[in-house]
């Protein structure tokens, strides 16, 4: 694979120099069009050759010396309403990573829409967050979307009384339910976000699954089973 | 060509930093705090009272 890569990219250098010797006036032209896309794709192999399984703090230094996108990358260079809505992360802004920052951003254009006491709310929260490591964010996101779905039908006030009846519970047990939790089974990569209800396909009841393998019940009958 | 994927790759970071952001909003704005859902024994003992 990088043999097949590396000819292909030493055939498209020698291609542009026979090229360039019969019309020297386009030299710099193709150079300018070709050079960036050969370095692209080098770099993209690069970083596919890297191991997947190595540990984050080995990538990590390799990729703080890429150089950072232009937009929002100084706290400096935001706008007032960002920096508004993102204040408590001042101090910190210009060690997040490029992807963290634009996370952010997106946070700050929706940060206007909220009432008063939840912007108060969020940015009392979001240094603490934003200190989490992505993988503890990541869990926690997937926790929050398995919470909704336990405590649906606890108002407000009585999942408050739950988690302070758990902070109550002795040290010791605490420890032991997060152990129980640790030593599940995890699936595949966690969903950012529960899915919704209509993108899940309709399993069809029995009876009609039955009755379309015996070809009782005409074809558009099975077209909603089908058709996700 | 390499336009074109930077594009997609670029219009797919947009997306995943939007639904990132959804869900944060959400979280952070949350009558319980973010360490109830980072601390993995809570939702244990949901389960459990549940």
């Amino acid at each position: 694979m990088n043999t097949v890569h590396n000819l292909s990219q030493i055939q498209a250098e020698s291609c542009l120099v026979g090229l360039a010797r019969h019309a020297p006036g386009l030299r710099a032209a193709l150079l300018a069009l070709v050079w960036p896309a050969l370095l692209l794709s080098s770099h993209a192999q690069a970083e596919e050759t890297q191991p997947t399984s190595s540990p984050p703090a080995v990538s990590k230094p390799a990729t703080a010396a890429l150089p950072q996108p232009a937009s929002g990358s100084s706290w400096h260079r935001l706008g007032q309403s960002q920096r508004q809505a993102l204040a408590p992360l001042a101090a910190a802004w210009d060690s997040l990573s490029p992807a963290h920052k634009r996370k952010w951003l997106e946070v700050s254009k929706n940060y206007p829409t909220l009432g008063q006491s939840e912007q108060a709310k969020m940015h009392e929260r979001m240094t603490e967050w934003a200190a989490l490591k992505p993988q503890e964010r990541a869990q926690a996101r997937l926790n929050f979307g398995k919470t909704a779905e336990i405590s649906k039908e606890l108002t407000p006030a009585e999942k408050l009384a739950k988690w302070q009846a758990y902070q109550a519970l002795p040290s010791e047990q605490r420890q032991e339910l997060s152990d129980k939790a640790k030593t599940r089974p995890l699936g595949a990569a966690p969903a950012v976000k529960p899915v919704p209800a209509q993108k899940l396909a309709v399993v069809p009841p029995v009876t009609t699954a039955k009755a379309i393998k015996s070809g009782d019940v005409p074809a558009t009958a099975a077209e909603p089973a089908a058709s996700n | 060509l390499v336009l074109g994927l930077l594009g997609i790759s670029d219009l797919q970071s947009d997306e995943r930093a939007r639904e990132l952001a959804d869900v944060d909003m959400a979280l952070l704005t949350d009558e319980l705090p973010p360490q109830a859902f980072a601390d993995p024994g809570f939702i244990q003992f949901l389960q459990k009272d549940e």
